[in-house]
Protein backbone atom coordinates (compact mmCIF):
# COMPACT_ATOMS: atom_id res chain seq x y z
CA UNK A 1 0.00 0.00 0.00
CA UNK A 2 1.14 3.44 -1.00
CA UNK A 3 2.33 5.60 1.99
CA UNK A 4 5.07 7.61 3.35
CA UNK A 5 8.47 5.57 3.42
CA UNK A 6 10.72 8.46 4.82
CA UNK A 7 11.41 11.89 5.06
CA UNK A 8 14.05 14.35 4.62
CA UNK A 9 14.49 17.51 5.76
CA UNK A 10 16.47 20.92 5.10
CA UNK A 11 16.18 24.17 7.32
CA UNK A 12 19.31 26.52 6.37
CA UNK A 13 22.35 27.03 8.86
CA UNK A 14 21.47 30.43 9.39
CA UNK A 15 19.00 31.73 12.02
CA UNK A 16 18.57 34.97 13.09
CA UNK A 17 17.70 35.64 16.96
CA UNK A 18 14.36 36.93 18.26
CA UNK A 19 15.94 38.14 21.36
CA UNK A 20 17.86 40.67 18.85
CA UNK A 21 14.65 41.94 18.01
CA UNK A 22 12.76 42.39 21.35
CA UNK A 23 13.50 45.89 22.14
CA UNK A 24 12.45 46.98 18.53
CA UNK A 25 8.97 45.21 18.81
CA UNK A 26 8.90 45.52 22.53
CA UNK A 27 8.41 41.70 23.42
CA UNK A 28 9.43 40.45 26.71
CA UNK A 29 11.81 36.95 26.76
CA UNK A 30 8.08 35.31 28.17
CA UNK A 31 6.37 36.24 25.28
CA UNK A 32 9.12 35.23 22.75
CA UNK A 33 9.28 31.99 24.23
CA UNK A 34 5.85 31.67 25.88
CA UNK A 35 3.08 32.87 23.40
CA UNK A 36 4.71 33.40 19.52
CA UNK A 37 6.99 30.21 20.62
CA UNK A 38 10.19 31.22 18.08
CA UNK A 39 13.73 32.05 19.80
CA UNK A 40 15.45 32.22 16.46
CA UNK A 41 13.84 31.56 13.38
CA UNK A 42 15.94 30.14 9.89
CA UNK A 43 16.97 32.12 7.21
CA UNK A 44 18.08 30.63 4.16
CA UNK A 45 21.10 32.62 1.91
CA UNK A 46 20.72 35.53 -0.14
CA UNK A 47 19.87 34.65 -3.92
CA UNK A 48 18.89 30.89 -2.63
CA UNK A 49 15.45 30.06 -4.12
CA UNK A 50 12.72 27.38 -3.93
CA UNK A 51 13.54 24.79 -5.99
CA UNK A 52 17.69 25.29 -4.15
CA UNK A 53 15.91 23.84 -0.71
CA UNK A 54 14.15 21.34 -2.38
CA UNK A 55 17.49 19.84 -3.72
CA UNK A 56 18.80 20.38 -0.15
CA UNK A 57 16.60 18.31 0.84
CA UNK A 58 16.49 15.20 -1.36
CA UNK A 59 20.59 15.40 -0.73
CA UNK A 60 19.81 15.34 3.05
CA UNK A 61 17.19 12.14 1.86
CA UNK A 62 19.98 10.75 -0.59
CA UNK A 63 22.50 10.61 2.37
CA UNK A 64 20.07 8.25 4.74
CA UNK A 65 18.30 6.50 2.18
CA UNK A 66 19.19 4.30 -0.60
CA UNK A 67 17.68 5.89 -3.53
CA UNK A 68 17.65 5.16 -7.46
CA UNK A 69 16.58 8.15 -9.19
CA UNK A 70 15.76 6.30 -12.38
CA UNK A 71 12.93 4.67 -10.11
CA UNK A 72 10.82 8.45 -9.30
CA UNK A 73 7.61 8.63 -11.14
CA UNK A 74 6.28 11.43 -9.82
CA UNK A 75 7.19 14.66 -7.87
CA UNK A 76 5.43 17.41 -6.76
CA UNK A 77 6.32 20.85 -5.02
CA UNK A 78 3.93 22.10 -2.23
CA UNK A 79 5.13 26.01 -2.90
CA UNK A 80 3.56 29.86 -2.76
CA UNK A 81 7.27 31.21 -3.39
CA UNK A 82 8.43 29.68 -6.86
CA UNK A 83 11.09 30.34 -8.34
CA UNK A 84 9.36 31.97 -11.09
CA UNK A 85 5.90 32.48 -12.06
CA UNK A 86 6.56 30.26 -14.98
CA UNK A 87 7.69 27.60 -15.52
CA UNK A 88 6.51 25.77 -11.84
CA UNK A 89 9.08 24.97 -9.71
CA UNK A 90 8.78 20.91 -10.21
CA UNK A 91 9.89 21.11 -13.19
CA UNK A 92 13.37 23.25 -11.77
CA UNK A 93 13.32 20.50 -9.36
CA UNK A 94 13.32 17.59 -11.81
CA UNK A 95 15.75 19.08 -14.00
CA UNK A 96 18.41 19.88 -11.02
CA UNK A 97 17.93 16.47 -9.26
CA UNK A 98 17.92 14.63 -13.04
CA UNK A 99 15.03 12.61 -12.86
CA UNK A 100 13.44 10.55 -15.66
CA UNK A 101 11.68 11.89 -19.09
CA UNK A 102 9.17 9.66 -18.02
CA UNK A 103 8.57 11.26 -14.35
CA UNK A 104 5.33 13.74 -13.64
CA UNK A 105 6.01 17.23 -12.33
CA UNK A 106 3.71 19.66 -11.41
CA UNK A 107 3.55 22.80 -8.28
CA UNK A 108 0.68 22.61 -5.68
CA UNK A 109 -0.12 26.41 -4.28
CA UNK A 110 -1.04 26.00 -0.89
CA UNK A 111 0.58 27.33 2.00
CA UNK A 112 0.28 25.98 5.81
CA UNK A 113 -2.32 23.03 4.93
CA UNK A 114 -0.10 22.27 1.78
CA UNK A 115 1.66 19.42 3.01
CA UNK A 116 -1.67 17.33 3.84
CA UNK A 117 -3.34 18.26 0.92
CA UNK A 118 0.18 17.10 -1.06
CA UNK A 119 0.18 13.98 0.98
CA UNK A 120 -3.27 13.13 -0.42
CA UNK A 121 -2.96 14.43 -3.85
CA UNK A 122 0.52 12.18 -4.45
CA UNK A 123 -1.07 9.09 -3.42
CA UNK A 124 -4.17 9.26 -5.10
CA UNK A 125 -2.20 10.52 -8.10
CA UNK A 126 0.13 7.61 -7.94
CA UNK A 127 -2.52 5.21 -7.31
CA UNK A 128 -4.43 5.75 -10.12
CA UNK A 129 -1.73 6.25 -12.81
CA UNK A 130 0.31 2.73 -11.29
CA UNK A 131 3.28 4.78 -10.05
CA UNK A 132 5.66 3.01 -7.23
CA UNK A 133 7.93 5.83 -6.16
CA UNK A 134 6.90 9.36 -5.92
CA UNK A 135 8.80 12.33 -4.19
CA UNK A 136 6.66 15.54 -2.15
CA UNK A 137 8.11 18.41 -1.32
CA UNK A 138 7.55 21.22 0.61
CA UNK A 139 9.62 24.61 0.33
CA UNK A 140 9.02 28.27 0.82
CA UNK A 141 11.38 31.05 2.05
CA UNK A 142 9.28 33.72 3.63
CA UNK A 143 12.46 35.50 4.87
CA UNK A 144 12.04 36.95 0.94
CA UNK A 145 8.17 38.19 1.71
CA UNK A 146 8.19 39.16 5.35
CA UNK A 147 8.38 42.61 6.36
CA UNK A 148 11.31 42.87 8.48
CA UNK A 149 9.51 46.17 10.58
CA UNK A 150 6.20 44.41 10.73
CA UNK A 151 5.88 43.27 14.63
CA UNK A 152 2.98 40.33 13.90
CA UNK A 153 5.24 38.45 10.98
CA UNK A 154 9.07 39.65 11.19
CA UNK A 155 9.78 37.09 14.30
CA UNK A 156 7.37 33.80 13.44
CA UNK A 157 8.14 32.45 10.18
CA UNK A 158 11.28 30.86 9.11
CA UNK A 159 12.68 29.06 5.66
CA UNK A 160 12.69 25.40 5.23
CA UNK A 161 11.97 22.60 2.68
CA UNK A 162 11.40 18.65 3.07
CA UNK A 163 11.03 15.83 0.76
CA UNK A 164 8.63 12.97 1.31
CA UNK A 165 9.44 9.62 -0.03
CA UNK A 166 6.08 7.98 -0.90
CA UNK A 167 6.52 4.51 -1.84
CA UNK A 168 4.50 0.81 -1.23
CA UNK A 169 7.29 0.23 1.40
CA UNK A 170 5.10 2.72 3.38
CA UNK A 171 6.20 3.20 7.60
CA UNK A 172 2.84 5.59 7.35
CA UNK A 173 -0.20 4.98 5.47
CA UNK A 174 -3.18 7.18 5.25
CA UNK A 175 -6.43 6.09 6.61
CA UNK A 176 -8.58 9.20 5.86
CA UNK A 177 -8.24 13.01 4.97
CA UNK A 178 -10.59 16.08 5.42
CA UNK A 179 -10.02 19.35 3.60
CA UNK A 180 -12.15 22.65 4.09
CA UNK A 181 -11.74 26.20 2.55
CA UNK A 182 -12.81 29.83 3.38
CA UNK A 183 -12.36 31.98 0.45
CA UNK A 184 -14.12 34.55 1.48
CA UNK A 185 -11.53 36.06 4.20
CA UNK A 186 -8.67 35.37 1.96
CA UNK A 187 -7.63 39.08 2.40
CA UNK A 188 -6.96 37.94 6.26
CA UNK A 189 -3.45 36.52 5.52
CA UNK A 190 -1.92 37.69 1.91
CA UNK A 191 0.96 38.84 0.18
CA UNK A 192 1.27 41.28 -2.54
CA UNK A 193 4.42 42.79 -2.28
CA UNK A 194 4.80 41.68 1.49
CA UNK A 195 3.20 39.51 4.25
CA UNK A 196 0.30 40.83 5.59
CA UNK A 197 -1.34 39.29 8.49
CA UNK A 198 -4.54 40.22 10.69
CA UNK A 199 -3.33 37.79 13.56
CA UNK A 200 -6.86 38.33 15.67
CA UNK A 201 -8.74 36.83 12.26
CA UNK A 202 -6.21 33.99 11.85
CA UNK A 203 -6.38 32.95 15.34
CA UNK A 204 -9.82 33.43 15.80
CA UNK A 205 -10.28 31.10 12.56
CA UNK A 206 -7.49 28.50 13.67
CA UNK A 207 -8.80 27.78 17.37
CA UNK A 208 -12.29 27.62 16.05
CA UNK A 209 -12.00 25.53 12.82
CA UNK A 210 -9.18 23.33 13.34
CA UNK A 211 -10.40 21.58 16.79
CA UNK A 212 -13.81 20.70 15.50
CA UNK A 213 -12.40 19.45 12.36
CA UNK A 214 -10.01 16.76 14.18
CA UNK A 215 -12.98 15.94 16.63
CA UNK A 216 -15.19 15.23 13.01
CA UNK A 217 -12.74 13.72 10.88
CA UNK A 218 -11.66 11.43 13.95
CA UNK A 219 -15.81 10.83 14.63
CA UNK A 220 -16.22 9.64 11.37
CA UNK A 221 -13.29 6.93 11.64
CA UNK A 222 -14.80 5.94 15.06
CA UNK A 223 -11.83 7.00 16.96
CA UNK A 224 -11.53 9.06 20.06
CA UNK A 225 -8.35 10.04 21.69
CA UNK A 226 -7.36 7.02 22.90
CA UNK A 227 -6.86 5.40 19.75
CA UNK A 228 -4.14 8.25 18.98
CA UNK A 229 -0.58 8.43 19.58
CA UNK A 230 0.28 12.01 18.54
CA UNK A 231 -1.43 15.01 17.34
CA UNK A 232 0.91 16.81 14.43
CA UNK A 233 -0.48 20.30 14.32
CA UNK A 234 0.81 22.58 12.18
CA UNK A 235 3.42 24.57 13.76
CA UNK A 236 1.63 28.54 13.94
CA UNK A 237 3.10 29.36 17.33
CA UNK A 238 3.35 28.04 20.20
CA UNK A 239 -0.29 30.37 21.55
CA UNK A 240 -1.82 28.58 18.23
CA UNK A 241 -0.94 25.19 19.40
CA UNK A 242 -1.63 25.28 22.90
CA UNK A 243 -4.80 26.94 22.01
CA UNK A 244 -6.34 24.37 19.58
CA UNK A 245 -4.94 21.38 22.18
CA UNK A 246 -6.93 23.35 24.99
CA UNK A 247 -9.88 23.21 22.98
CA UNK A 248 -9.05 19.68 22.14
CA UNK A 249 -9.14 18.69 25.84
CA UNK A 250 -5.68 16.56 24.98
CA UNK A 251 -2.88 15.81 27.22
CA UNK A 252 0.23 18.29 26.38
CA UNK A 253 2.83 15.16 25.47
CA UNK A 254 0.75 13.64 23.00
CA UNK A 255 0.99 17.45 21.08
CA UNK A 256 4.68 18.31 19.65
CA UNK A 257 5.64 21.79 20.10
CA UNK A 258 8.99 22.22 18.10
CA UNK A 259 9.55 25.30 15.94
CA UNK A 260 11.34 27.21 18.95
CA UNK A 261 14.73 27.13 17.32
CA UNK A 262 13.63 27.89 13.86
CA UNK A 263 9.83 29.38 13.35
CA UNK A 264 6.46 28.58 11.27
CA UNK A 265 7.85 26.53 8.15
CA UNK A 266 4.86 26.64 6.53
CA UNK A 267 3.72 23.25 4.85
CA UNK A 268 7.46 21.87 5.83
CA UNK A 269 5.95 22.21 9.65
CA UNK A 270 4.50 19.02 9.70
CA UNK A 271 6.95 16.67 7.80
CA UNK A 272 10.03 18.01 10.07
CA UNK A 273 8.17 16.53 12.80
CA UNK A 274 6.96 13.72 11.48
CA UNK A 275 10.77 12.67 9.97
CA UNK A 276 11.88 12.62 13.84
CA UNK A 277 8.38 9.83 14.21
CA UNK A 278 10.13 7.69 11.88
CA UNK A 279 12.88 6.72 14.44
CA UNK A 280 10.00 5.89 16.99
CA UNK A 281 8.87 2.38 17.11
CA UNK A 282 5.46 3.56 18.24
CA UNK A 283 2.89 1.94 15.70
CA UNK A 284 -0.57 3.52 15.63
CA UNK A 285 -3.04 6.30 14.73
CA UNK A 286 -1.39 10.01 14.16
CA UNK A 287 -3.68 13.25 13.50
CA UNK A 288 -1.91 15.61 11.32
CA UNK A 289 -3.87 19.13 10.79
CA UNK A 290 -2.59 22.14 9.29
CA UNK A 291 -4.35 25.90 8.59
CA UNK A 292 -3.58 28.86 7.25
CA UNK A 293 -3.22 30.86 4.11
CA UNK A 294 -6.37 30.82 2.02
CA UNK A 295 -8.14 30.26 4.50
CA UNK A 296 -7.38 26.65 4.07
CA UNK A 297 -7.49 23.94 6.39
CA UNK A 298 -6.60 20.10 5.99
CA UNK A 299 -6.65 16.99 8.30
CA UNK A 300 -5.59 13.10 8.13
CA UNK A 301 -5.15 10.64 10.36
CA UNK A 302 -2.34 8.26 9.17
CA UNK A 303 -1.19 4.61 10.92
CA UNK A 304 2.80 3.96 11.57
CA UNK A 305 2.97 0.64 10.56
CA UNK A 306 6.22 -0.13 11.25
CA UNK B 1 -29.08 40.22 26.94
CA UNK B 2 -27.81 41.82 30.04
CA UNK B 3 -23.58 41.01 31.04
CA UNK B 4 -21.93 41.01 34.16
CA UNK B 5 -18.35 42.20 35.29
CA UNK B 6 -18.46 38.91 37.05
CA UNK B 7 -19.54 36.96 34.30
CA UNK B 8 -16.43 39.07 31.98
CA UNK B 9 -14.05 38.50 35.17
CA UNK B 10 -14.40 34.60 34.30
CA UNK B 11 -13.91 34.96 30.91
CA UNK B 12 -10.79 36.70 31.17
CA UNK B 13 -9.82 34.18 33.81
CA UNK B 14 -10.37 31.55 31.08
CA UNK B 15 -8.63 32.60 29.13
CA UNK B 16 -5.70 32.18 31.39
CA UNK B 17 -3.59 34.90 30.58
CA UNK B 18 -0.51 36.33 32.93
CA UNK B 19 -2.72 38.82 34.64
CA UNK B 20 -3.69 38.58 38.40
CA UNK B 21 -7.19 38.07 38.73
CA UNK B 22 -7.24 39.25 42.76
CA UNK B 23 -5.73 42.80 41.57
CA UNK B 24 -7.52 43.13 37.82
CA UNK B 25 -9.09 46.54 37.73
CA UNK B 26 -12.56 46.92 35.77
CA UNK B 27 -11.91 50.13 34.49
CA UNK B 28 -8.20 50.02 33.04
CA UNK B 29 -7.61 48.66 29.55
CA UNK B 30 -6.67 44.68 30.13
CA UNK B 31 -3.52 45.48 27.61
CA UNK B 32 -1.98 47.29 30.50
CA UNK B 33 -2.75 44.72 32.97
CA UNK B 34 -0.52 42.36 31.74
CA UNK B 35 -2.51 40.94 29.05
CA UNK B 36 -0.40 41.10 25.81
CA UNK B 37 -2.06 41.07 22.32
CA UNK B 38 -2.69 37.17 21.68
CA UNK B 39 -4.56 36.51 24.88
CA UNK B 40 -6.72 39.59 23.95
CA UNK B 41 -7.53 38.39 20.64
CA UNK B 42 -9.03 35.04 22.83
CA UNK B 43 -11.01 36.97 25.09
CA UNK B 44 -12.69 38.33 22.34
CA UNK B 45 -13.41 35.35 21.10
CA UNK B 46 -14.39 33.74 23.65
CA UNK B 47 -16.69 36.19 24.12
CA UNK B 48 -17.98 36.11 20.65
CA UNK B 49 -18.95 32.23 21.01
CA UNK B 50 -20.56 33.06 24.65
CA UNK B 51 -22.35 35.72 23.59
CA UNK B 52 -22.97 34.94 20.48
CA UNK B 53 -21.69 38.24 18.53
CA UNK B 54 -19.44 39.14 16.41
CA UNK B 55 -17.07 42.26 17.25
CA UNK B 56 -15.25 43.50 14.16
CA UNK B 57 -11.97 45.28 14.27
CA UNK B 58 -13.31 48.70 13.92
CA UNK B 59 -15.05 48.50 17.49
CA UNK B 60 -12.03 47.10 19.54
CA UNK B 61 -11.42 50.16 21.05
CA UNK B 62 -15.14 50.09 22.55
CA UNK B 63 -13.73 46.56 24.25
CA UNK B 64 -10.71 47.22 25.81
CA UNK B 65 -11.50 47.22 29.97
CA UNK B 66 -13.74 44.83 31.69
CA UNK B 67 -16.00 47.47 32.20
CA UNK B 68 -16.39 48.91 28.64
CA UNK B 69 -16.20 44.88 27.56
CA UNK B 70 -19.79 45.10 29.78
CA UNK B 71 -21.23 48.14 28.52
CA UNK B 72 -20.40 47.21 24.36
CA UNK B 73 -22.38 43.97 25.41
CA UNK B 74 -25.35 45.45 26.81
CA UNK B 75 -25.87 47.63 23.95
CA UNK B 76 -26.16 45.06 21.48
Amino acid sequence: MLGIETIATYIPKTKESNYDLKEKFEFDDDFIENKIGVKQHAVKDEGFKSSDMCVKAFDNLKSTTDINIEEIECCIVVTQNPDFNIPHTAAIVHGKLDLPSSCAAFDISLGCSGFVYGLSNIISFMKNNGMKKGLLFTSDQYSDIVDKDDKNTALLFGDAATVTLISDDATFIPIDFSFGTNGKDYKELMCEETLQMNGRAVFSFTATTAPKHIKALLSKNTLTDKNIEKYYLHQGSRYIVDTIRKRLKVDAEKVPFDMMEYGNTISSSIPIMLQKELATTTKGNYVLSAFGVGLSWASAIIEKIK
Amino acid sequence: MTVTVEEIRSIVDEADTMAEMDTLVNDLPLTEQDVDSLDMANILLLLEEKYEVKIPDEDLSQVQSINSIVNYLNSK
